[in-house]
């Protein structure tokens, strides 16, 4: 059942209940007013009636001469004229219920004498008529009478009744008319509901680029736009676990096939030894293609073992001299770099940085490499370190060949070479960026390239690593 | 299907909530009317004790200003005859103070007295039921003017005089005139 539909619901019921409770109390408060009027002006009638008896009694001067009960039956008779001709309507009883004047037309019920100072009254119906009585008794020197007093009070639930059938058709109107206003309202106030409920089918249905578009500022608004983040959120997970499934893929693939390439010569070669028997010169090479292939494979197996110690190292931050650390790399280096003449130019700030000395040790020796094996014979790789802050910023540039650049995205990806067969000349397995990479994200920092063909390649190590001289000390 | 269902019994729901809403007024009337004609309460009300004494008496200046005023709590009761007067007596008095007012020239003009049209009446205030009093008040023609007359019983004195058509000529000249003599009637 639709939301909209329910709150219609609710409307109709909760205004027909507000409506029917506020109109029975009002109608009902009503009617007891009325009646309470009528009785309280047909007890200033009664009291009329009883006086006009006892004045007209007390005035008759036949009392002198006369017994009371026949001057009360002449004051009765007199009465019953006047009162007749006033419209009243009453009738008048001695104790023993005999009748004594009757003003006719209305029906009169028989009540008991009421208490000494006090009158009753009561309300019946005859004929679907209402009427309301009150009888009194009044009291003379040796007498009673006892006065029944009798309106026509049908008005009062006329009234009533028209209240109710008007009160009726308001209510059906009213409460109509709110639910369906409310419904109106409802449809337009969950707009963005329903449009939210699309949105979660379509990405139900795989399309993660669904967004719920809404200007509302309320709380369905706030819901929509926290979806709108949680689906961002969500599609860039997934793009970046799809990436990440691929790469995995892909390393899978590469490693293979960095396993297969070596191992398909040596086990070329392997044969060839087993089923001929070669000269010493072709012995010599093939049993060097084994040997070149079985380093290379080990070369791979440290480097991929280098790959997984990097991610899961236990880092062993120490403060170090940054000129003291790259001189050590360079060291390290050094008799490769005499092999090809290259110049390293030094742009070192004194400096003391916090890192893991064996990890970026290893960073900077695989640029270093990375930059010999890119620049030709007498080339130059320019070394530049400095602060900038709390952070510390380490350049390593050559003047290679530089690299392509729609190939920089891929470059930190393992077995990822930009030239396959010069780098596997050259004794790489495309493992050294993807372990940098790793390495700089265990310092909390990033690596960063601006290569183009032709133009070298500038690779900078950027980390909090900053550490003033009392730090130092 | 099973939506349907639910859907079409949430409908039903809805129309006998609605049905019960709109019916329990009608039966709370009823049952309000059951109530109110089935009762028959008793109330306190102040009974009326008339004890006439002469302290109680109005003087003759009261009686008057009860005519003039026409107060709305005094009320009148019709009575068959009076307590001093038959009707023939009453006319018979009413006659001989008429003479008495010089500007009427009842004994030139004025009609028989069986042509003296009055009927007793009781008047009784109704703030105070001691102070009541029999009045005869009628009304007569006297050379084609009709008149309002009053009488009082006991005093068996004029009260009031009063042309009854204020449209006939010189009405307020002629009412000053009668207003006049009858003030000084009055304290004779």
């Amino acid at each position: 059942m639709k939301l909209s539909w329910k709150i219609f619901r609710n409307t109709i019921l909760l205004v027909f209940f507000a409506l029917s409770l506020g109109g029975t109390i009002m109608i009902s408060m009503t009617l007891k007013h009325s009646i309470s009027s009528e009785i309280m002006q047909e007890k200033k009638e009664i009291q009329s009636m009883q006086r006009d008896m006892a004045v007209l009694m007390a005035n008759d001067s036949r009392t002198l001469y006369l017994e009371e009960s026949k001057v009360l039956e002449l004051v009765i008779e007199t009465l019953n004229e006047n009162w007749r001709a006033e419209g009243r309507q009453f009738r008048i009883r001695d104790k023993e219920g005999k009748i004594l004047a009757y003003s006719g037309n209305n029906p009169f019920v028989d009540m008991e004498s009421p208490g000494e100072n006090k009158l009753k009254y009561t309300i019946y119906q005859e004929q679907k008529l209402y009427y309301m009585q009150m009888t009194l008794a009044v009291k003379f020197t040796n007498d009673t009478v006892i006065l029944d007093k009798c309106t026509n009070i049908t008005s009062i639930f006329s009234l009533r009744n028209t209240q109710l059938r008007f009160f009726f058709i308001i209510m059906l109107s009213v409460g109509i008319l709110c639910a369906v206003l409310n419904f109106l309202n409802m449809l337009w106030i969950s707009k963005t509901l329903y449009q939210l409920q699309d949105t979660v089918v379509k990405m139900q249905q795989g399309d993660l680029k669904a967004r719920v578009h809404s200007n509302s500022d309320d709380e369905i608004g706030v819901l929509a736009e926290s979806f709108n983040n949680m689906a961002d959120r969500l599609e860039k997970d997934i793009l970046e676990l799809k990436e990440e499934a691929r790469r995995q893929e892909e390393f899978v693939g590469s490693f293979a096939h960095e396993i297969r390439t070596p191992l398909t010569s040596i086990i070329g070669y392997a044969d060839l030894l087993r089923r001929k028997q070669l000269e010493e010169t072709a012995y010599f090479t093939a049993t060097n293609y084994i040997f070149t292939e079985g380093k290379r494979l080990e070369g791979l197996s440290v480097k991929l073992l280098d790959l997984l110690v990097v991610k899961s190292a236990v880092r062993d931050y120490t403060v170090l001299s940054i000129r003291k650390l790259l001189e050590d790399s360079i060291g390290t280096m050094q008799s490769l770099l005499d092999e090809k003449e290259i110049t390293v130019v030094r742009e070192l700030d004194e400096l003391n940085v916090r890192a893991d000395e064996q990890l970026m040790k290893t960073v900077l020796i695989n640029l270093m490499d990375n930059a010999r094996k890119a620049v030709d014979i007498a080339g130059r790789i320019r070394i530049e370190a400095k602060a900038e802050g709390k952070k510390v910023r380490i350049t390593v540039s050559d003047n290679g060949r530089g690299i392509p650049t729609e190939e920089i995205p891929k470059i930190q990806e393992a077995f990822y070479r930009v030239d396959k067969s010069r780098s596997r000349k050259e004794g790489g397995v495309g493992l050294g960026l993807a372990i940098c990479a790793n390495i700089m994200k265990l310092h909390g920092g990033e690596i960063q390239f601006e290569s183009g063909l032709a133009k070298g390649t500038k690779v900078t190590l950027l980390w909090e690593g900053a550490v003033n001289e009392a730090q130092a000390k | 299907m099973k939506h349907r269902l639910s859907n079409i019994r949430e409908i039903l729901a809805v129309i006998v909530v609605t049905g019960i809403i709109t019916v329990v007024p009608y039966i709370y009337f009823q049952l309000q009317e059951g109530h109110l004609l089935g009762m028959k309460p008793e109330i306190p009300v102040d009974t009326v004790e008339i004890q006439k004494s002469n302290a109680e008496q109005l003087n003759l200046e009261q009686r008057r200003d009860m005519i003039r005023t026409g107060e709305a709590d005094v009320e009148r009761i019709s009575l068959k005859t009076g307590n001093a007067y038959s009707l023939y007596e009453a006319r018979k008095q009413c006659y001989r103070e008429l003479c008495k007012i010089p500007a009427l020239k009842m004994d030139i003009d004025g009609p028989v007295q069986r042509e003296i049209d009055i009927s007793p009446q009781l008047l009784v205030n109704a703030k105070v039921p001691s102070y009541s009093m029999i009045i005869w008040s009628g009304s007569l023609e006297i050379k084609d003017i009709p008149y309002k007359i009053v009488l009082d019983e006991d005093s068996g004195k004029l009260l009031s005089i009063q042309i009854a058509d204020e449209n006939i000529k010189e009405y307020e000249k002629l009412q000053e005139v009668f207003e006049k003599e009858l003030e000084e009637y009055f304290y004779q």
